[in-house]
């Protein structure tokens, strides 16, 4: 029944995809999650065979088998590397997916439209910009489309856009010559290049709503001067842009790949040795800010938990605190508990394990009473007169036992 | 938790894009609990039968096999009189990048290749082996009869 709610969480999934203008981003997006989990990479390590899970999911998977779940190849969890870029990598698709979706959807509708198709749109259109999109050219086709249905929303005159977007087609081959190039796009309304992050982030919005980026001085459109060496233009506005940028450039580049310093000074839990004391064990734990309680089984499970949370943590970019994983830990051994109820629970009812047959249940033990009331009181008799003889009885069928239950708290009453 | 949502994701596109010749349903009140039929593969003596199967998602899945039993008769050297499936990955070559989906498709692919050297049910598999027409034929019939 705790289970039912789940169904409501709308899931992404790669197959999203197949509905928009580019289909194949579907591949991207199936490459960036976890064969294991299936959601998108969390702290990605590499293993010996090169093959890459979430930190936490092939911890825990090596916890029960010891071999890598793509090759069956022997690894061991000392061998797991992090591999921090890839981290970065599934952040940004992770923040971007819902605008790169909704764009690509909104592109396709806008494709499919009279107006555009009469002025630039090919029916061979679509499919050149699939190909494109496997080019160097990729970040051009993505602003473009992004500028396209950002524009459209606002209704602009979309004659304006294509004149830009084959403009901008043109002078890719130009930025294809600059070694910056592919980190540099068009904003299609003040026709500046930039970088898509800075396109995207907040650049588009603040065009379109007329107010002039301050970051980028205002300069002169490339379109003027693109008969005379666009390519050296364009680095000059690359490199003025970098000039500008310089100290946030810096950081962002830096921080692609830096986890923070306190990061490297935390140590690795070493696994747990199954022989340690009992009395050791919860130091251990108590060590940790963990609870000692309950039975031992229970004691290491929690302890393993704790080391492989703590550990895959480590191969974060962005780690959290300590306390966030003793948060995640309770959480994990309270969905632990209700499982194991819940088994409990089949065990007793057969399959059916919801609220409604318990309650039916304890109404119907009610009823039972009320109804049989001289019938337990005749076997409190016989009870009284001989224990052997109840239990006999009472072995007869599970309502009998519920019975004697309630004769026994009536007894209790007379007495 | 990863682990519902996994399952969450995979019963999705259980429905949104089945496996064909298969299919997979949760209860409703339990969503670890699927009700499966998979149709006899073309070919195989199995052909045109629906047989119907119960897979249980336990609590360390994905890190442990799901468990599948067939619930229809069938005659089968890897399958025995209580529909355990002897299937490699089933047992020790489980790994967790598998899903419902694949083990589905391999219990399929055991319906159209029988391995009666690696038999569960000795009897039918000692049939298969020396008596091949007439298993085929009892496998044909038990399917016309049961499987509908």
């Amino acid at each position: 029944m705790s289970l039912i709610k789940y169904s409501k969480i709308s899931v992404e999934d790669p197959s999203d995809w197949s509905g928009t203008m580019m289909p194949s981003v579907s591949t991207l997006d199936s490459m960036l999650r976890c064969q294991i989990c299936k959601g998108f990479l969390r702290a990605p390590v590499v293993t010996s065979c090169g093959h890459i899970f979430c930190s936490i999911c092939i911890r825990e998977a090596l916890t029960t088998k010891g071999k890598c779940p793509l090759c069956q190849e022997e690894i061991f969890e000392s061998g797991l590397r992090k591999v921090l870029l890839l981290d970065g990598v599934v952040d940004w698709f992770k923040k971007h997916r819902a605008e790169l979706f909704s764009n690509l959807k909104r592109a396709e509708v806008i494709s499919d439209s009279q107006e555009e198709s009469s002025e630039r749109v090919l029916p061979s259109e679509k499919s050149s910009n699939v190909i494109d999109l496997t080019k160097d050219s990729s970040f051009n086709i993505t602003a473009s489309n992004y500028g396209k249905s950002t524009v459209e929303q606002q209704t602009l005159d979309i004659s304006h856009i294509s004149k830009q977007s084959t403009q901008q087609v043109s002078t890719a081959s130009a930025l294809e010559t600059s070694p910056d190039a592919d980190m540099l796009v068009q904003c299609p309304v003040c026709s500046k290049y930039m970088t898509i992050e800075k396109l995207q982030g907040s650049h588009i919005d603040k065009c379109l709503k007329g107010q002039s980026d301050k970051d980028y001085k205002p300069q002169s459109s490339p379109r003027k001067s693109s008969n005379k060496g666009t390519g050296l233009h364009l680095r000059n506005d690359f490199e003025i842009g970098r000039l500008l940028h310089s100290k946030k450039r810096k950081h962002e580049n830096g921080s692609f790949q830096l986890q923070p310093g306190i990061q490297k000074k935390k140590q690795r839990i070493p696994n747990l040795d199954v022989m340690i004391p009992t009395n050791r064990l919860r130091e251990k734990l108590n060590l940790y800010g963990l609870s000692t309680g309950g039975p031992r089984q229970k004691l290491e499970a929690r302890m393993k938990q704790y080391i492989n949370l703590y550990n895959a943590n480590l191969d974060a970019l962005h780690p959290v605190d300590d306390r966030v994983l003793i948060g995640r830990l309770s959480r994990w051994e309270s969905l632990v508990e209700i499982s194991e109820r819940q088994d409990d629970k089949a065990r007793d009812n057969g399959k059916s394990n919801s609220i409604d047959a318990i309650q039916n249940a304890k109404q119907n033990a009610h009823s039972w009473k009320v109804k049989y009331r001289s019938s337990y009181k005749e076997l409190i008799e016989r009870a009284k007169a001989s224990v052997t003889k109840l239990s006999k009885d009472g072995a007869a069928d599970n309502n009998a036992l519920s019975a004697e239950k309630g004769g026994d708290e009536e007894a209790k009453r007379e007495a | 938790m990863s682990l519902p949502k996994r399952i969450i994701r995979e019963t999705e596109r259980l429905t949104t894009d089945p496996v064909a010749g298969i299919t997979a349903v949760p209860h409703s009140d339990n969503l670890r609990y699927f009700d499966v039929v998979i149709t006899g593969p073309e070919g195989s003596p199995y052909e045109n039968g629906k047989f119907k199967l119960e897979l249980f998602l336990p609590d360390e899945y994905p890190m442990v096999a799901p468990k599948v039993r067939f619930l229809t008769k069938i005659y089968h050297p890897n399958i025995d009189r209580l529909g355990r499936i002897c299937l490699d990955v089933l047992k020790n070559n489980w790994s967790p990048a598998l899903q419902i989906r694949t083990i589905l498709l391999s219990i399929q692919a055991l319906l159209s290749s029988p391995n009666p050297d690696d038999p569960l049910a000795n009897e039918v598999a000692e049939e298969w082996k020396n008596n091949h027409a007439h298993a085929i034929e009892t496998a044909r019939d038990w399917t016309a009869r049961y499987a509908k």
